[in-house]
């Protein structure tokens, strides 16, 4: 599986919850394409629609919501703090929940 | 309390220190609501039991005295965009407890890219994200400071607790005022009025 932070967090989530295995024209095993298209899928804020679609919106993290940004998809780990994995640096990074943080949380999470 | 520090976390004079800080919150309708803890690590720390948050956090100079005097701690946390704030405004600090703990610990090996170090950045996580397992370490562990917060104050960046022992507690009881000497000529008199060389005074 190639590595971004959509594919990272979608494992992560799927190992502990019960995901959608196909969205639109995607299935679980086009994984990589959401790596191959990442422009194209954060531009048409694909990765929104995709957690709109099985979450809803909170305004107060907790462990595993699911955090968006414009350019990432993260995972919360308590109410002050989300990770996300770091394309630059190929590694996890714990970041600060901010403003700009839409926190979306699992309907069977 | 020990603040005995033994040499086994000294080895080669690599030493990594770390503070844990915990706060209890409590509801505005006086029941326990839940612990935030937080350290001045650069990551997560995980004890076994409990995570704490790492934050900018900083404390000034703590002082003991011979008389166990009142101390005050002023602690200043990195308010995270304000959630602090939100919390504080939506729970109750003061008069609750604060403890802040010292931990030394030897930095485990690390190996990064097939070059071992002796002695890495201490983190050791079994979590998704970075963090450091000090259950396994070998450290020294004391409590630098337990006590109850007094006030705090914030601003958008930064979030200032005043923190106190717990012998405050013990003028609690008493109004303010029985310390007020300006009342205490009036006092005297009041007592003088009704005492006389130790009895009633009845003339």
């Amino acid at each position: 599986m190639m590595k971004n932070c959509f594919t990272i967090t979608y494992k992560y989530l799927s190992q502990k919850y019960a995901l959608p295995t196909s969205w639109r024209n995607w299935k679980e095993a086009d994984m990589d394409s959401f790596v191959l298209q990442q422009k194209r899928f954060l531009a048409r804020k694909d990765h929104l629609a995709f957690f709109k679609s099985f979450c809803h919106r909170v305004s107060v993290g907790k462990k595993d919501d699911v955090v968006l940004t414009r350019r990432s998809v993260g995972v919360c780990i308590n109410r002050f703090f989300y990770w996300v994995y770091s394309e630059d640096l190929g590694v996890i990074e714990a970041k600060k929940l901010d403003k700009d943080c839409i926190i979306m949380r699992l309907n069977n999470g | 309390m020990s603040k005995t520090i033994t040499t086994n976390v000294r080895n080669d004079d690599a030493m990594g220190m770390i503070h844990l800080f915990e706060f209890d919150m409590y509801t505005l309708a006086g029941s326990f609501d839940e612990t935030l803890r937080f350290t001045d690590h650069d990551v997560f720390v995980y004890d076994g039991s409990n995570e704490y948050t790492p934050l900018a956090i900083t404390f000034d100079r703590l002082n003991e005295d011979f008389t166990m005097a009142s101390d005050t701690i002023n602690v200043t946390i990195d308010n995270i965009n304000e959630a602090l704030t939100a919390e504080a405004l939506g729970s109750e600090w003061r008069n609750n407890r604060a403890k802040i703990t010292r931990v030394l610990i030897t930095p485990p090996a690390e190996t990064i890219s097939s070059e071992t170090y002796e002695f890495g950045i201490s983190e050791n996580s079994t979590a998704a994200y970075p963090r450091l397992e000090i259950a396994g370490l070998t450290k020294d562990t004391y409590t630098l400071f337990e006590g109850v917060i007094d006030t705090f104050s914030a601003t958008s960046q930064t979030f200032t607790a005043q923190l106190t022992t717990k012998f405050t507690y013990w003028q609690m009881p008493y109004p303010t005022r029985t310390y007020n000497q300006n009342e205490f000529t009036s006092i005297v008199d009041a007592i003088s009025e009704v005492i006389y060389w130790g009895r009633q005074k009845t003339v």
